[in-house]
């Protein structure tokens, strides 16, 4: 057999050969806002995550908790309340038990629902047929992480009815229900965010959720146990203050000392908090002491004085939209290897 | 998948390219060069497809079949050379490229509990389908692969086969000029792979330029209008089907004759070389 001893001669190479390279338009703000105008990975998403029996059995054992909560707290106080007006005074105790239930579920939820969405297309083998698409890294991180802070959503809407309850029976109000919501809704942004990053850097499914679990412990306990060996270590000739420094940045870093913030930083004590404290402080009492100058406020330096919960939501959202951005420049170096 | 494919394809809202605005060359390449790490998998690749050509790629495992396809997806970016889709070139602008190209990976994955219709219709609106047209394409493709009894079902109840044609559907959604199929045949039975070839020959007729790799030749020959053979990241061959395989007995024995390993230097069987004497030597 004569095989050819030579490839066929090429055509002549187009005009636009050796041309230099020109860089890909990028949009920052209008990409990010076009990708939640048009996106279809969130409805993909959210239709593939309402169908599965998963997202049922979720939000039932979820308001199992939360109403578990509430019923042992409403027993509780009705127990230990001899008319309806002493009753009437605690619903903000409800309403406390009820937002600590509900910011643990949520800290416990939000990874493994994270966790597995981009690392899962990968394992899947389905990545590279979205990539594949116009889509753009971006949107496919958006889309995921916007469907999955939806369903969170959810869970926070679905015991509304609970909360309802804290109301009626007096002691809180809208605006308390409101800060409870922001203060979940950003926290959650935050581990979403972070378990995100985790799940576009790895390729394992297990991996990028052992990654994500690991990654909230350390950001609730790290900072909340760093802030209380600072107050340990402190001597009557270097005293810690609390909500100043480092270890006010510490405290407001920990989403432990944050919660307890919003949940007992409260008007007993004369600084500006939002609830009676019914539950005692989750903080080392060492740290806050009822009366202290940096009660419940952080010091931020040049941004002034925060209440603790606020640099606590501020820290978060700053770290989500950090890790936000990580992920998507991940997923794009991914994608164009 | 029906017998008159090149007929329902022409039903399917699968539209002609060509005419005076059509470009010369549909794919253009051009010195592709893709290193990953020390490992070369392109060594300055060359060749184009004319709009309404099927370019046959044959090479062995590891020649460099996917990665070339990756490249002209706008899926990896070469470390030299370029390429160019309908146009656009696959470095500068690989949205564009990915909207005017469609893509079917050898190994792939479909969302278990999503429905055939449903899958279609999301990535109908990845490449932003109006509504109206993308139900439309859903509907014809369906039909085209033969599983429009599938529509509904969820994928997990699909065999291989099936999926596989699904996936085939997915790449012809947004009608793209251009079609690269890595071992669509692959999981196919004969009858499927008969059909595929129907279409795929469909296809070029309508002006589609498809660019194929396959490790069964003799199909592959057979629905190529023209071919190249990569070995070791190069490409070794490339042509027009019919003068590239006048002369031989077939692609298989072309592709063997070209990519044949190179002869060992010291035949099995002879005495061993006098480096090894001297090191024998050496050590005594």
């Amino acid at each position: 057999m004569a095989a050819p001893t030579a490839t066929a001669p090429l055509r002549d190479a187009p005009a636009s050969a050796g041309r230099a390279r020109r860089s890909p338009p990028s949009g920052g703000a209008s990409e990010l806002i076009s990708s939640l105008v048009w996106n279809p990975v969130i409805a993909k998403e959210l239709r593939l995550r309402m169908r599965g029996w998963h997202t049922a059995l979720l939000l039932t054992g979820y308001l199992c908790v939360i109403g578990g909560v509430g019923y042992l707290g409403y027993s509780g106080i009705a127990a230990s309340s001899s008319d309806v007006v002493q009753v009437g005074g605690t619903g903000a105790s409800l309403f406390t038990g009820l937002a600590a239930a509900v910011m643990v579920s949520v800290a416990l939820v939000v990874p493994g629902l994270v966790a597995p969405s981009v690392s899962g297309e990968r394992e899947r083998g389905t990545l590279e047929l979205l990539l594949a698409t116009p889509l753009r890294p971006a949107q496919i991180v958006v889309g995921k992480l916007v469907a999955a802070l939806a369903l969170v959503g959810l869970l926070v809407l679905a015991c509304a009815p609970l909360f309802c309850v804290a109301y009626l029976l007096g002691g809180v109000g809208v605006r308390e229900a409101l800060e409870l919501a922001a203060f979940v809704f950003v926290g959650a942004s935050c581990l979403a965010a972070l378990a995100m990053l985790a799940s576009v850097s790895l390729r394992r499914v297990p991996a990028a959720t052992v990654v994500s679990y690991l990654t909230m412990l350390v950001l609730a306990a790290g900072p909340f146990a760093a802030a209380y060996a600072w107050q340990a270590a402190a001597t009557p000739e270097s005293p810690a203050v609390t909500g100043t420094g480092g270890q006010g940045v510490l405290e407001a870093v920990s989403p432990i000392m944050g919660a307890d913030a919003l949940l007992n930083g409260n008007s007993a004590c004369g600084t500006g908090g939002l609830l009676t404290p019914i539950v005692g402080n989750l903080a080392p009492p060492v740290i806050n002491t009822c009366g202290g100058p940096g009660q419940y406020t952080t010091n931020l330096g040049p941004l002034g004085n925060w209440q603790t919960w606020e640099a606590t939501l501020a820290i978060d959202a700053v770290v989500a939209i950090g890790a936000l951005g990580m992920s998507v420049l991940v997923l794009t170096k991914r994608a164009l290897p | 998948m029906s017998v008159s494919l090149g007929t329902v394809a022409a039903q399917v809202g699968v539209t002609e390219v060509g005419g005076e605005a059509a470009p010369e060359a549909a794919l253009r390449a051009e010195g592709l060069v893709k290193r990953f790490g020390a490992a070369v998998a392109l060594a300055g690749v060359s060749f184009e497809v004319a709009p309404g050509e099927v370019f046959g790629l044959a090479g062995a495992n590891g020649a460099g079949k996917t990665t070339l396809l990756k490249v002209l997806a706008g899926l990896c970016r070469p470390d030299q050379g370029w390429a160019e889709v309908a146009g656009a070139d696959v470095t500068t602008e690989p949205g564009r490229v990915r909207q005017l190209v469609g893509y079917m990976p050898d190994r792939f994955g479909v969302y278990d509990s999503m429905t055939a219709a449903e899958y279609l219709s999301f990535y109908a609106s990845c490449y932003r389908l109006p509504r109206p047209r993308a139900q439309r394409a859903v509907t014809d493709l369906l039909a085209l692969m033969g599983i429009s009894a599938k529509r509904d079902e969820p994928l997990n109840a699909l065999s291989q086969g099936m999926k596989q044609r699904l996936c085939l559907a997915r790449a012809l959604v947004h009608d793209p000029e251009v079609l690269l199929l890595d071992e669509p045949a692959a999981g196919l039975d004969p009858r499927a792979r008969a059909e595929l070839r129907e279409l795929i020959a469909a296809l070029g007729e309508m002006g589609k330029a498809v660019v194929i790799s396959s490790q069964i030749l003799a199909e592959l020959a057979e629905v190529s209008t023209s071919i190249g053979i990569l070995h070791e990241g190069a490409m070794v061959a490339y042509g027009n089907a019919e003068q590239l395989l006048a002369g031989s007995e077939g692609l298989e024995e072309l592709f063997l004759s070209l990519t044949e390993p190179e002869e060992q230097e010291a035949p099995i069987g002879e005495p061993a070389g006098t480096g090894e004497d001297e090191e024998g030597a050496a050590t005594k």
